[in-house]
């Protein structure tokens, strides 16, 4: 694959594009699902609840109390989901407490608990689960219905807020972040078979924040410094099955905000786009995205102070002064139009 | 008088270049003086007309020649009012020939041959005659700017350094309105002199830092607020024992060094920072807190706009309860105060007893779950107290005092016999020291203040004859009206004894700060708008509610980043985000929240 630096690249930024509000016929902070066309949605009520909503039917697939907050990942082809439920969202303040992780299957009539943990993730289209345990610094790896499992015991010590990122590039060789006692973040490989551990790429300085992600068996790594006084982003195409070799695709003099993500065809990520005063650090920031067959990037927001995004399928959204914006990906999601009665 | 000065200078130039039109300049200058001694050295007699009540004025040649020759930067002061003229003079700031004057010029208008007389009135004279009845308060003044009275003097003009631009510029306005800051800075400008030599035991390194900015830079408002957001915070700090509590663990750190540093080792650890600034993003060995942290050039600028005061212990990461950090940090901020902290204390424990006991006074203690309970045999009922995971006999929400308490009661143990809590690794049965006594294992890496398995050992037995409650719950901001008053923010406001506001801007922000320049501001935001780079938000409307205290903001040409800490970081290394990325963050938040209650408040 034919690579060109960004730097270059950056001269040819297309125009910013005209985000859209995701309408949508519940409150948008209820949330947590919406199918391409709109016709399928998961949302979360006040009385605590989880629901799924289609064009005939209105469904509960948990219960519990006010102020339960409910979070959602799905698979690669939107048909099974992770669900976490925070009981205590309002209430219990620990950024490390076990949350119950359920899954839940499009066409199931009730989510099925999985365990507890945080942050579970699909791998392989839904076929392979991961989830963190904070407290005791492990990665759990399993399959759906449990019968397959492993687990890695990650070694980081100083960062108690850690989270691990992982990838799973087939059954056998599962990739992960950790930290060393330096401060150095590396991207590790473990194969399940010989349970051996590989260092793929260790940060180039300490203090650095390493993001990987998985397209089409390439692994992408983004390193951003947190060095003020050595500031930069580079973002790298790593071939598993070439040694490991790997190709600088994209470097920037500014610190991004990170947060590579991969889709089959797209990287995103967030991209300091303008420093507007050095003195006190403020800039503006925007969703960008790189294009693995003509390695353009564009930036596909023009709020100027994105910070965060996320996919849902294959559309990219970011909450924005609480406002759900659709970035790229189907937009019409509420359909509104009488027809004619013939 | 300056304004004619450059327009002689102008006219010099044009004809003779700068040196020789300043030297023209300066020998007519000299030669009127002579001519002004010797007339008035001839109408000494004449000092009578003053008593007369005759008016008069300094001659305008002879004060326009003293302010020039004296020190620039405190021509400005003598500028005010009819006695800061004397203030100079009493103060001894205004010199001839590199000396300070005793003497004044005076035009004297003879009523009776109504003409003008030069004359040389003495310092005793001026003293008596003219400012004894014009300027009372000057008089006053020489006195406390006395030897006797310096130490009480200096000490009502030493004000806490400015957090913000706008801040500065009101200190700066205060110390040029002051006719105090002449004699104070006369002082400062001669501390080098056999004569004032005697000042410098009265005077700390700091101060003589902080006052010859004030006296260097009193013409100067952007060169004296330089002072405080343009230099390294670091150098800035290494006199002032209070702030050298935000750098101490950090140098402890890249020392190596556990005990109380010197001020050698200060230095050198500052050396070192300013070196290298990479240095301060990780070290994080004993404050486990969020990771990378700022780096030093990053941190020293950010430090320059803090007001958030520094407890002495702070590791977030040990105490399991994000809201507990925040609250604990406010409580500390508003209740300061110089005592230490017992050094055996666990860098976790002091935010988890300043919890609990300001609950405890708020009668809100319930919400500390964690209780350990046993059946009272006498009083026939199960017995209920909350505790700390910690090992210390002297507080009673101790672990190990809840233990011996209990041992008290069921076994009968003494008083002598402690409980002491140690690492399952470091218990060894077989050893004497260890098959006697009360013992309370943990399981060090995963023990926190709010939740840590132990298990106990009494005279080399397992003992188990209690039971375990769990669950610290409580109401960062209302969420229920309720529960209203329960809520945290409501017992602070009412346990501090302070007043709230909502802030709903950057320009409430900037007000808040501005009027009230001890207030913190609280909220709660999501977290990956706060902190991005290491917060991803996965699923849509995913938020993590992050307590974080807001204590300075950097605004320049029109933009503004805040000065934060959040509940992960460790304390003394703060923030700077952008404004709109912080205000995104509530608003993420406050959306999800039942009552859509506004979650940014000033405490002040």
């Amino acid at each position: 694959m034919q690579f060109i630096k960004a730097l270059l690249i950056l001269c040819t930024v297309s125009g910013f594009s005209k985000e859209m509000i995701l309408r949508t016929k519940l409150p948008t902070q209820s949330l947590r699902y919406i199918s391409k066309k709109g016709q399928y949605s998961i949302f979360q009520k006040q009385s605590g609840s989880l629901s799924v909503s289609t064009h005939f039917s209105l469904k509960t697939i948990l219960k519990s109390s006010p102020n339960t907050f409910y979070n959602i990942t799905t698979s690669q082809d939107e048909v099974s989901f992770l669900i976490t439920q925070d009981k205590n969202y309002y209430s219990s303040h620990s950024f490390n407490k076990d949350l119950d992780i359920f899954t839940f299957k499009k066409g199931d009539n009730k989510a099925v608990l999985f365990d507890k943990g945080q942050a579970p993730r699909f791998h392989r289209n839904g076929n392979w689960i991961s989830y963190l345990s904070p407290l005791k610094k492990i990665i759990h790896f399993s399959i759906p219905n449990k019968k397959k499992k492993f687990s890695i015991k990650l070694s980081h010590r100083y960062n108690p807020y850690y989270r691990s990122k992982r990838l799973m590039l087939n059954d056998e060789q599962v990739y992960y972040t950790d930290m060393n006692s330096k401060g150095e973040e590396a991207l590790l490989l473990y194969t399940t078979i010989d349970k051996q551990l590989f260092t793929v790429y260790k940060s180039s300085q300490k203090g650095s924040i390493i993001y990987p992600c998985l397209s089409n068996d390439m692994i992408y790594l983004m390193e951003v410094s947190m060095n003020s006084s050595s500031p930069g982003t580079t973002i790298w195409a790593i071939d598993p099955f070439k040694k490991h070799i790997r190709k600088e695709i994209y470097s920037s003099t500014m610190s991004d905000l990170g947060q590579l993500k991969c889709l089959k065809k797209n990287l995103y990520f967030i991209k300091k786009t303008t420093i507007v005063n050095k003195e006190n650090h403020y800039f503006q920031s925007e969703v960008a995205k790189i294009d693995l067959n003509t390695n353009k990037l564009s930036l596909i927001s023009g709020l100027k102070h994105v910070s965060n995004f996320s996919f849902m399928g294959d559309r990219v959204l970011t909450t924005f002064n609480d406002k759900l914006y659709i970035l790229e990906g189907h937009i019409n999601t509420i359909n509104d139009e009488i027809k004619e009665t013939k | 008088m300056i304004i004619i000065m450059s327009s002689h200078f102008t006219f010099a130039q044009q004809k003779m270049g700068i040196y020789q039109g300043f030297k023209k300049l300066y020998d007519i200058s000299q030669n009127k003086q002579l001519q002004l001694n010797s007339q008035s050295a001839s109408n000494n007699l004449k000092i009578s007309l003053l008593e007369q009540k005759n008016e008069f004025r300094i001659n305008p040649h002879f004060i326009s020649s003293l302010l020039v020759q004296s020190q620039v930067n405190q021509i400005s002061l003598g500028s005010f009012d009819e006695c800061s003229i004397y203030d100079l003079f009493l103060s001894q700031s205004l010199m001839s020939s590199g000396k300070p004057i005793d003497y004044l010029l005076l035009d004297i208008l003879d009523k009776q041959s109504k003409s003008k007389v030069t004359v040389r009135a003495e310092k005793d004279v001026v003293k008596e005659i003219i400012i004894k009845q014009k300027c009372k308060n000057s008089l006053k003044l020489a006195s406390y700017f006395s030897y006797k009275n310096f130490l009480a003097a200096k000490s009502t003009l030493l004000l806490d350094p400015p957090k913000d631009h706008n801040e500065c510029a009101d200190i700066h306005k205060f110390y040029q309105k002051k006719p105090a800051t002449i004699y104070l800075c006369s002082i400062f400008n001669k501390l080098k002199t056999p004569k004032f030599k005697k000042f410098n035991k009265l005077v700390q390194t700091s101060e003589k830092e902080y006052f010859n900015n004030v006296c260097q830079n009193i013409n100067n408002e952007k060169k004296f607020c330089s002072y405080y957001f343009n230099q390294s915070y670091w150098k800035k700090i290494k006199n002032n024992d209070n702030s050298l509590l935000t750098i101490n663990e950090t140098c402890k750190e890249i020392l190596n060094i556990k005990k109380k540093l010197s001020l050698d080792q200060i230095n050198s650890c500052i050396y070192k920072m300013e070196n290298d600034p990479s240095l301060c993003l990780t070290q994080n060995r004993m404050k486990p807190s969020l990771f990378p942290r700022r780096d030093c050039e990053d941190l020293s600028t950010i430090l320059n706009y803090t007001r958030l005061k520094p407890p002495q212990k702070d590791c977030p990461g040990n105490l399991g309860n994000e809201a507990m950090v925040n609250i604990s940090r406010i409580i500390d901020h508003f209740t300061y105060s110089e005592k230490d902290i017992k050094t055996s204390m666990l860098c976790s424990q002091p935010y988890a007893y300043t919890f609990l006991n300001f609950n405890k006074n708020q009668f809100n203690e319930e919400i500390w779950g964690n209780q350990i309970c046993y059946q009272d045999t006498i009083k026939n009922k199960e017995i209920c107290r909350p505790y700390i995971a910690a090992d210390d006999t002297d507080n009673n929400f101790s672990l190990s005092s809840a233990i011996h308490q209990i041992l008290t009661r069921k076994r009968g143990i003494t008083g002598k016999t402690s409980c002491k809590v140690i690492a399952k690794k470091e218990f060894k049965p077989a050893l004497l020291e260890f098959q006697l006594g009360c013992f309370i294992l943990i399981e060090k890496e995963n023990c926190l203040s709010t939740s840590c398995p132990f298990t106990v050992v009494y005279n080399s037995n397992k003992y188990n004859n209690f039971t375990l409650k769990d669950g610290i719950k409580f109401d960062y901001f209302r969420t229920s009206y309720q529960k209203a008053s329960y809520s945290q923010h409501s017992q602070l406001v009412k346990g501090l004894l302070k007043k709230t506001k909502k802030i709903l801007n950057l320009q409430h922000l900037k007000d808040q700060f501005k009027e009230h320049p001890d207030s913190l501001i609280h909220g709660m935001a999501c977290a990956e708008d706060i902190l991005p780079h290491h917060f991803r938000k996965e699923a849509v409307n995913q938020c993590r509610p992050l307590p974080f205290i807001i204590h300075g903001h950097h605004s320049s040409s029109g933009s503004s980043s805040i000065i934060l800490t959040t509940a992960l970081d460790d304390v003394s290394s703060p923030r700077r985000i952008r404004w709109p990325a912080v205000y995104n963050g509530i608003r993420n938040f406050v959306i999800h929240h039942p009552m859509k209650y506004w979650s940014l408040h000033a405490i002040y």
